[in-house]
């Protein structure tokens, strides 16, 4: 299911006075399995990009094609396109409106082909992916049968990202799916995402965590005024970090730490974005601190 | 911005946009109760002449004007239906069952209807040039003398400028939460009405949790940062009427008056 973006530009209030550009000449292609994540200043355009990439918004000019096929053409089957991509809204607790967390989760089951049971399987599969376990081996978790109302800040959001898993997309679009979490869940969140891609779900992530993106991202888009300005791998990225800063995305506090380490002559290479390889060379620099 | 509610304000540096609120509206009053109070064809022609008048000093162009007036036609052509069927009158065209098509009717029906159409591009040429907070202070004004019999007017004001500021608002929420369902498989976009009916809940009922939920965050911030009920004295902010806002006021009621005439 590789997604191809060509040539898509994308206004709002077109012949109006509030006319404005939102995107521009955006052209990317992102292949089966991957995490890509999507950086930008505020009002760059990435909420537009994933809107029209999820088919909710129909570009101005150029195509978006996922598995070969223009997602816009007048006889692309949009129920197929609910079903392989899902996207989850920020905020996405907000949309929760059922009575009991089992039937807002099985919203999405709604229009599937399944059997009853088959639907009870699915609802308890995204609710124990999302971290709900079940007691015991047959039952739903505990959580299933209570209001979505009732729930903390932090539970809402996974039982909306639950809803979105339990239709079982094998394209998975966040957007902002970080702001407002706290420390914990943040990780909770991020582990997740990391499981669902090595189960082989494509990853597109929004974020502004330069920190969590390079610690899981195979590949950062970087968007600026609705132009498409950086593409490459998190080193690539953040190799010059003070380039980053220019394209308002910052450097994440692990590439900045390495600089320092390597500016003090600590370390050979600066080129580290990812939290757990920055650790392990600190832990062998006290390591050899210790030795002498 | 597709979304934009019939009526919204547009900005503009006509003079029907630099008018004081309170004498706009003061204005519109006077001019709706001479479209209704006019009840013959010349009447009808020069209040028609009037509005056409006011829309090219707006600088809104007729599209803007004529707006919401264009949607309503099923409902136009059932009123001048029923008149034309209906009316008790001697003078019949054509009888057919309980029908009863007369001429008279007919004109009784057109009355309805130009009447109607004018008091809505009277009140889209209102809404059109007045932002809605100034809107909401006009409102205070008029309704100051209400104060005298308790009625709490500021604080019906407040209330009325916070329910249209947060319209937009409200709206963009709507679309946000209207997307995210489309995502997990609402089905909005379909044209079977069962379908259609079912499709609302998971949108309304979010809206409506949001629609509290910013309630009370409102109020919270509101009484954090010291607002309460005013009593006793309060300080009136003066409106600083021109000439143009005179001269609106006169021939508003001379064009009353002449309604009244005719």
């Amino acid at each position: 299911m590789p997604i191809e973006v060509k040539n898509v530009s994308c206004r709002y209030g077109e012949r109006t006075p509030l006319e404005v550009e939102a995107l521009r000449e955006i052209s990317f292609r992102v292949e089966d399995g991957e995490f890509v994540g999507i950086m930008g200043h505020t009002g760059c355009g990435k909420s537009t990009l994933i809107h029209l990439m999820a088919g909710l918004l129909i570009p101005g000019e150029g195509r978006i094609l996922i598995d070969g096929k223009d997602i816009n053409e007048p006889g692309y089957d949009r129920e197929e396109l609910r079903r392989t991509l899902g996207i989850v809204f920020q905020y996405p607790e907000s949309q929760l409106f059922e009575t009991t967390v089992e039937k807002d989760v099985a919203f999405a089951l709604k229009h599937l082909d399944l059997s009853k049971a088959e639907k009870a399987e699915r609802v308890r599969w995204a609710l124990e992916a999302v971290g709900f376990r079940a007691d015991s081996r047959s039952g739903p978790p505990e959580i299933a049968g209570k209001s979505p109302l009732a729930l903390s800040g932090g539970e809402k959001r996974r039982v909306a990202i639950a809803g979105v898993l339990a239709a079982g997309p094998r394209i998975l679009i966040f957007d902002e799916p970080l702001a407002g979490l706290d420390p914990s869940g943040r990780l909770e969140f991020l582990e997740l995402a990391a499981r669902l891609h090595s189960q082989g779900t494509t990853i597109l992530m929004v974020s502004h965590d330069a920190d969590a993106l390079c610690g899981y991202a195979d590949r950062i888009l970087v968007l600026d005024r609705g132009r498409l300005c950086a593409e490459g791998s998190p080193e690539e990225i953040f190799r010059d970090p003070g380039r980053a800063e220019a394209l308002h995305i910052g450097a994440g506090e692990v590439r900045r730490i390495a600089q320092v380490l390597y500016e003090k002559g600590r370390l050979q290479n600066p080129e580290i974005t990812k939290y757990k390889v920055l650790l392990d060379e600190i832990k062998r620099m006290i390591k050899a601190g210790e030795g002498t | 911005m597709s979304f934009l509610p019939t009526g919204s304000y547009r900005e503009g540096d006509s003079v029907l946009h630099r008018m004081d609120a309170f004498c706009k509206l003061l204005c519109t009053i006077l001019f709706l109760a001479g479209v209704i109070l006019s009840d013959s064809f010349p009447g009808y022609g020069l209040a028609a002449g009037c509005l056409l008048a006011v829309t090219l000093v707006s600088h809104l162009g007729p599209g803007t004007a004529l707006r919401g007036v264009k949607r309503m036609w099923l409902f136009f052509c059932l009123i001048l239906l029923m008149n034309t069927a209906f009316f008790e009158t001697e003078q019949i065209w054509w009888e057919w069952w309980i029908f009863r098509f007369s001429a008279d009717g007919f004109f009784q029906g057109l009355q309805v209807v130009l009447r109607v159409a004018m008091a809505m591009v009277l009140g889209n040429l209102l809404m059109s040039t007045t932002s809605p907070l100034e809107l909401a202070g006009a409102m205070e004004s008029l309704l100051y003398p209400l104060k005298l019999i308790g009625v709490p007017v500021r604080d019906v004001a407040m209330i009325l400028g916070v329910a249209i500021q947060f319209i937009p608002t409200f709206s963009e929420e709507a679309e946000a939460i209207r997307k995210a369902q489309t995502a997990r498989g609402a089905r909005f976009e379909s044209r079977k009405l069962s379908e259609k009916a079912k499709s609302v809940v998971p949108l309304v009922v979010p809206v409506f949790l949001a629609a509290f939920r910013r309630a009370d965050e409102l109020a919270m911030a509101m009484e954090a940062r010291g607002y309460r009920r005013t009593k006793g004295k309060i300080s009136k902010r003066r409106r600083h009427l021109s000439r143009r806002d005179g001269i609106g006021l006169l021939l508003c009621s001379l064009f009353g008056a002449a309604e009244i005439m005719l």
